[in-house]
């Protein structure tokens, strides 16, 4: 038996996925989600050996719920319209449905994920998550786990960001988070107008300064609402001070 | 009226007086220190030739506009070269001859020929330089004035086709995910599917046959909203929820065709689609006298940032209010305590904008 999830936010495009499984005797649909929190909660608990995954979701996108998962299942992407993951999507030779889809097209993509499974051949779309990414132009929110837990973090609530090896630690309003991704992803992604990198360690939230004093020859300390304290390189300086207009 | 700056222009024509006036007194002033002429013929004299020259200078306008339009140094040089040579003749002949017949006594009668040639030519030369580098400057300011006027105004017929495309331009997403809702329907509830299919195809035929027209009733404009809410309300279900509160006399009102359309698709991204909760889209229309105001309100999940998505449509709804109306106030907007209210203030229709 093949153990599948059907994440959807839209209830008729869930009756339709199940709607065609039907026919198919050796699937076993254990459940649905209408949201990625749901979903991210039902995949750690049901341990699915297949997820139908809706790329356009409300809280978390399917890329989003894919980057924190435990469990792995192989997955069968849906998407009524979106250029870029279509074209990721092709690059990487995973399996997608482009909503409406008709019953031949949605058969093949199952077929070949079935005989994925009865071979184990693991699915990997690490490239997929990536390329995706490259293309979000801006953040709006950063989805972290936080011991069995998911938080998401508005990013005006970020207050500094700070490199710890090959994670960044996350220091928001609402607490510290740990996620395993680069500066220079935050960099990029973040609004620069209110994010600025000001030393090789260091983004901070200029909405959340609340002092700049000068600590040796070429260096600053920033000091911050929450009462953190931060250092500043002289070219993040440069960057601090054209952000702020100074 | 003559098309010359200085009859077009009150600040040109009393500028081009003055600084004759200005030339006559500093000519006659010179002239009476180191000539030793006595001051009435002096200044006599004096106003005839710059009189006479100022008269001349006039035409020579035009002659600028030939040269501006005219290719090839050499020509130009040749131009201005005959020009200058003829200018100067007919100047200091008219002049000379009123001068030495109302003063046949006078200091000019009395000149030696090879000096008057020499003054002639020298003046001459130094004042046809003066015109035609002021009529030179004026053209110039004047055609980029022109150019950046025109830009500005091509500027504006662009941003007038750009919205008119975006007008009518229909939400992929929103197109694929019917169809799939279609699809879907099918399998489970004909009618319904049958019933979607037909809102579907009104809603579509109404975005593509309004592009010719600028304003409809918003009457019109509400059917076809509530086209498009039924057919979003399949593929969300209950988090979708709408109300109309709409007064009988604002249904008359005439309203840009399609103008409404993007606030409730940002309503439905922002709020319906980032919420796993019920959202309410609450629209209110009433008149105020003769002015229609609309405000459209949704609620939406807190924590979910509107974000700036919603921007570019609602500043092309600001941009369209503006080039139709000329104002710029018409949009105002709201977002507090996770309600995001936008209204719209529709000033009557003039009759030449419909």
């Amino acid at each position: 038996m093949i153990r599948t999830l059907i994440i959807d936010d839209e209830e008729p495009a869930r009756l339709l996925v199940k709607k065609f499984l039907e026919p198919f005797a050796e699937i076993e649909v254990v459940g649905e989600c209408s949201d990625g929190f749901l979903a991210v909660k039902s995949i750690n608990e049901l341990k699915p050996d297949l997820i139908f995954l809706d790329v356009q979701m409300p809280k978390l996108s399917g890329f989003e719920l894919l980057e924190i998962i435990e469990h792995r299942p192989n997955v069968i992407f849906t998407t009524a319209y979106d250029s870029y993951a279509i074209k990721a999507f092709d690059q990487n030779a995973v399996d997608y449905l482009l909503k409406p889809f008709s019953k031949e097209r949605f058969a093949e993509a199952l077929s070949k994920v079935m005989g994925r499974i009865a071979s184990k051949v693991e699915q990997n779309y690490n490239e997929v998550i990536a390329i995706a990414e490259e293309k979000t132009d801006i953040l709006q929110r950063v989805a972290v786990k936080s011991g069995s837990k998911i938080e998401i973090i508005a990013v005006a609530d970020i207050v500094f960001i700070e490199s710890e090896g090959d994670y960044v630690m996350i220091n928001s309003k609402g607490g510290k988070y740990l996620k395993e991704k680069t500066m220079k992803y935050f960099e990029q992604h973040l609004d620069s107008n209110t994010f600025i990198r000001v030393h090789r360690s260091f983004i901070i939230n200029i909405n959340e300064i609340s002092r700049i004093e000068l600590f040796e020859k070429e260096s600053y300390i920033i000091k911050l609402k929450n009462g953190a304290q931060v250092k500043a390189s002289s070219s993040g300086y440069k960057a601090l001070k054209d952000a702020l207009k100074l | 009226m003559i098309d010359h700056p200085i009859f077009k222009n009150r600040v040109l024509g009393i500028g081009y007086l003055s600084l004759w006036s200005f030339i006559l007194i500093v000519n006659t002033g010179l002239d009476y220190y180191y000539g030793r002429a006595e001051f009435g013929e002096v200044i006599i004299t004096n106003t005839i030739f710059c009189g006479v020259f100022a008269l001349l200078s006039i035409p020579l306008w035009y002659n600028v506009g030939d040269c501006m339009r005219q290719r090839g140094w050499w020509l130009l040089i040749f131009n201005h070269l005959a020009t200058a040579s003829i200018f100067i003749i007919v100047w200091y002949s008219i002049s000379y001859y009123v001068v030495v017949s109302l003063l046949p006594e006078g200091k000019v009668a009395h000149m030696p020929k090879d000096h008057l040639v020499s003054f002639a030519i020298f003046s001459g030369l130094m004042g046809y330089t003066i015109v035609i580098l002021s009529y030179y400057l004026h053209m110039y300011s004047r055609d980029l004035r022109s150019k950046h006027e025109n830009e500005l105004l091509l500027q504006r017929s662009l941003k007038e086709v750009e919205i008119s495309m975006l007008r009518s331009q229909i939400n992929p997403h929103f197109l694929f995910n019917s169809l799939n809702s279609i699809s879907s329907l099918t399998m489970i509830d004909a009618e319904r599917a049958q019933e979607m299919v037909i809102k579907l195809s009104d809603y579509l035929r109404y975005t593509v046959s309004q592009e010719k027209s600028v304003f409809v009733t918003l009457r019109k404009e509400i059917e076809n909203l509530n086209r498009y809410l039924d057919i979003e309300k399949v593929r969300f279900g209950s988090k979708l929820l709408y109300v109309f509160n709409v007064e009988e006399l604002a249904y008359d009102a005439e309203i840009p065709v399609m103008i409404l359309q993007p606030l409730y698709e940002n309503a439905i991204k922002h709020g319906v689609y980032e919420s796993t909760e019920p959202i309410t889209i609450e629209t209110k229309a009433v008149m105020d006298e003769d002015v229609l105001v609309v405000s459209i309100k949704n609620n939406y999940q807190e924590g979910v940032p509107m974000g700036k998505g919603a921007g570019i449509g609602l500043r092309n709804i600001a941009e369209r209010l503006k080039l139709i109306y000329q104002n710029d106030r018409l949009l105002h907007i709201k977002n507090e305590s996770s309600t995001f209210e936008v209204t719209l203030i529709i000033p009557p229709v003039k009759k030449e904008q419909a």
